[in-house]
């Protein structure tokens, strides 16, 4: 990652604090989403600070590293994708009846987390391919 | 994927930081590409040989062309 990208990374998590912080205190009935993105821009700023400090060499982005994130993300959206048909498929069978908030936020969170721990994985192993 | 890349790399002395930085990629591409758990695009690929002063052929060969060229022999 370049110096800019991390200062652009920066400004996005004092952002969301800010928003988070304007919604938690003007609108209050939207608490939860305040609260996601004040936490969520903590965390970013807090991932920058981390990577800045240990880093061994610069985070540049190459075909593999591009090649890896696409495949992660792709892989990441099919799960949740799958996920949301399953839970679906509950909800109409009157299996489960989950909180419309609650699953919106735990989506988000797995569409997320997956692909990461996707990109983490491919990494590991050097290419998507099997 | 086999890859002759390590054997060319030390006969021109080269570290695999020094290849990396020559042909724009990650170390970490350049460790896995020598693994042969990382297949290169064709550019990579050429990009690479062109630094070792070799040809793609030279350089990388995969299972199946393996298996073919001892057939060929048998």
């Amino acid at each position: 990652m370049t110096e800019r990208n991390y200062m652009v990374k920066n400004w996005m998590g004092v952002v969301l604090i800010v928003v988070g912080a304007l919604v938690l205190m003007f609108a209050p009935a939207f608490s939860m989403l305040g609260s996601i993105l004040l936490n969520v821009g903590a965390v970013l700023i807090f991932i920058i600070f981390v990577r800045r400090r240990w880093r061994k060499e610069p985070d540049m982005q190459d075909e593999r590293t591009k090649k890896i994130g696409a495949a992660g993300l792709s892989w990441s959206w099919l799960l949740t994708l799958m996920l949301m048909a399953g839970l679906y498929l509950l909800t109409t069978a009157q299996i489960i009846d989950p909180d419309p908030g609650l699953l919106l936020v735990g989506l988000m969170l797995f569409l997320g987390v997956s692909g990461r721990l996707l990109q983490v994985y491919f990494y590991r192993k050097g290419d998507i391919g099997y | 994927m086999q890859t002759r890349m390590k054997e060319f790399r030390a006969r021109h002395s080269i570290t695999q930081a020094d290849l990396a930085g020559r042909v724009g990629v990650r170390r970490e591409t350049i460790v896995h590409l020598e693994k042969g758990t990382y297949t290169p695009s064709l550019r990579l690929a050429w990009q690479i040989a062109r630094e070792l002063e070799t040809t793609v052929d030279e350089l990388f060969s995969f299972d199946d062309e393996d298996a073919e060229r001892n057939e060929e022999t048998n």
